[in-house]
């Protein structure tokens, strides 16, 4: 739909606006064989059509679009602020400014919104539309359809929810085990390695073996640690986000020789909603695995710093980069899983790459 | 005094103590609430606490034993090899921080230095009062070379392809290392870009063109 911009004057000559096959809204759809076609497609699709005319600044509607606004049966044609009207005022502006867009930019106009119909009730509609223009180049009409993609919207918001759940029951798990690894197994590891040391004393005919015995649960005391920090780090959860980030970055250091930057703007002690925390974290450990994995780079830098949109995160290496869109790294299961762990926290993940430049992921995540 | 939760490793760590000369254990707990009112009782010389008790979390048993006891040294034994763990325990109190794994030896030396009045970290971890606390980062720093003549030919008014030029570089790629530029510097706009290099000074202001 269009908002109320003065419309130019129109030579009175409807345009042939190609849209003769999608039989105008409000003219009975089931004279022909090809209409009752189209009827029934809509109606399978739960969608309705419109057009606008831009010098009256009234849209006409067909039954099902009347029906899909939640308006009065029968209704034909009411005027676009009308139209408005119907739309959750949450979602007003950002139609106004699709609408506007298209307009500018002579490209169709798509669009997702909540009406509100009489009862109260709430529909998700998606919209697309197009301008057609006069002889003269000036829009004349507007023509598009709207469907209910309620159902859609709910399956989604379901989806995010099954998603964060399984993403928070992982984090849980890792976290207990990483636990009970760290301090049962490791508490009693450092226990028999105390026990081995008290020992020689009382048995120097064993001295040698027991030293062996020492080094062995030393050694798995060390192993045991490592599997901890590699499931959850307790200091995540104990000291927060900058402190893990500095021993995830040294430990990735250690074993990969690849040199890390970091610059954690983050006041020691500040402590974030633990989601944030740990996506954060995960984004940062995936996007180091890549630049090991891939990049080819010595050294990268990982960045964190507040700005009012939130916590910033970035990941930046000076390597061998990618085609964006490329396939390969580019579509790789890492990425989108990124992408996907920003996005349930209500953030953005971003990976810039190329092949000149090296990469950098860049993540935003909101602070409540 | 000591606080352990493992009962081997505190009957062997009493058993060490023990051997040392002028060492008297006059209590010992697994538990850190209990910890607390032990020390308070007994006034101890010295404290020796692990960092993860039931009942109270050893940094907070600390906290409140040298308040409840301003005499007592505290020494922390740990599995927790992080400095943020260390300043933790040196910011309640703590005056040594021993490593399990480091084993016995530390802590019978952490034990002397501590009576001694001074302080003890196991190898590998520095005192956190000796760091002249953290100093501001610089985000300029964080720029590469090849971002910053980025920056500052963009700042002088150059176009993406006229830098390419003079950098042998693509105009995408001197795009993308402008881009990494703001995002590190945090600035969102190539006004904003333009402002930070005046008025840090990194560029002389533009001469109107001959």
């Amino acid at each position: 739909m269009t908002d109320a911009r003065p419309a130019a004057p129109d030579d009175g000559d409807r345009p042939d606006d190609g849209s003769a096959g999608l039989r105008p809204a409000g003219s009975p759809a089931g004279e022909t064989e090809g209409g009752e076609r189209l009827a029934l497609a809509l109606r399978a699709g739960r969608m309705g059509t419109w057009h606008v005319d831009v010098a009256t600044d009234r849209a006409t509607v067909d039954a099902q679009e009347a029906e899909l606004l939640g308006l009065a049966p029968g209704t034909q044609t009411i005027a676009v602020a009308d139209f408005f009207a119907c739309i959750h005022p949450d979602d007003r502006a950002q139609v106004a400014e699709a609408v506007a867009r298209s307009g500018d930019r002579d490209q169709d106009y798509q669009a997702e919104f909540r009406v509100v119909r009489p009862d109260g009730s709430v529909r998700w509609l998606s919209a697309a539309g197009r301008t057609l223009r006069d002889a003269g180049g000036q829009p004349a009409t507007v023509v598009g359809i709207n469907a209910d993609v309620t159902e859609r919207k709910r399956a989604e918001a379901e989806l995010r929810r099954v998603s964060a759940r399984l993403v928070q029951a992982g984090e849980d798990e890792r976290r207990r085990i990483a636990r009970d690894l760290h301090d049962e197994l490791g508490g009693l590891l450092t226990s028999l390695q105390m026990s081995l040391r008290m020992n020689p004393a009382r048995l120097p005919e064993a001295r040698a073996e027991l030293a062996e015995s020492e080094a062995l649960v030393k050694a798995m005391a060390r192993r045991v640690r490592e599997l901890s920090l590699d499931l959850r780090p307790s200091l995540l959860d104990d000291l927060g986000l900058g402190p893990a980030l500095d021993q995830l970055t040294a430990r990735f250091a250690r074993r990969t020789g690849v040199a890390v930057d970091l610059r954690c703007e983050v006041e020691s002690g500040e402590r974030f909603a633990p989601e944030v925390e740990t996506t954060a974290y995960r984004i940062v450990q995936e996007a180091l695995t890549n630049v090991a994995r891939h990049a080819g780079a010595d050294r990268a830098q990982v960045l964190c710093h507040r700005e009012p949109s939130g916590l910033v995160v970035h990941v930046v290496d000076e390597g061998h980069g990618f085609e964006e869109g490329a396939g390969g790294a580019a579509s790789s299961t890492g990425l989108s899983v990124m992408r996907e762990r920003a996005a349930l926290v209500g953030g953005a993940c971003e990976v810039v790459s190329d092949p000149g430049a090296g990469t950098r992921v860049t993540a935003r995540l909101p602070l409540p | 005094m000591l606080a352990e939760d493992h009962r081997i490793v505190r009957a062997g760590f009493q058993a060490l103590l023990a051997a040392e000369p002028g060492v008297e254990v006059v209590a010992e707990t697994g538990d850190g609430a209990e910890a607390v009112a032990l020390v308070a009782e007994h006034r101890p010389d010295v404290l020796v606490a692990d960092l993860a008790l039931p009942g109270l979390d050893g940094v907070e048993v600390i906290r409140r034993a040298r308040a409840a006891s301003p005499g007592t040294a505290a020494v922390v034994l740990s599995m927790h090899d992080h400095e943020a763990y260390v300043a933790r325990a040196v910011g309640a109190g703590a005056s040594a921080y021993v490593l399990k794994e480091s084993g016995p030896e530390d802590l019978a030396a952490a034990l002397r230095a501590v009576r001694a009045g001074g302080r003890f970290f196991s190898d590998g971890l520095a005192d956190p009062a000796g760091r002249g606390g953290s100093r501001p980062l610089d985000r300029y720093d964080a720029l590469s070379p090849r971002e910053r003549e980025v920056v500052h030919l963009v700042a002088e008014g150059l176009t993406a392809p006229d830098a390419a030029e003079r950098l042998f570089l693509s105009p995408r790629t001197v795009e993308t290392h402008r881009a990494n530029a703001m995002a590190k510097l945090g600035l969102g706009s190539q006004a904003e870009l333009i402002r930070y290099v005046l008025e840090r000074g990194l560029v002389p202001p533009r001469r109107p063109e001959a």
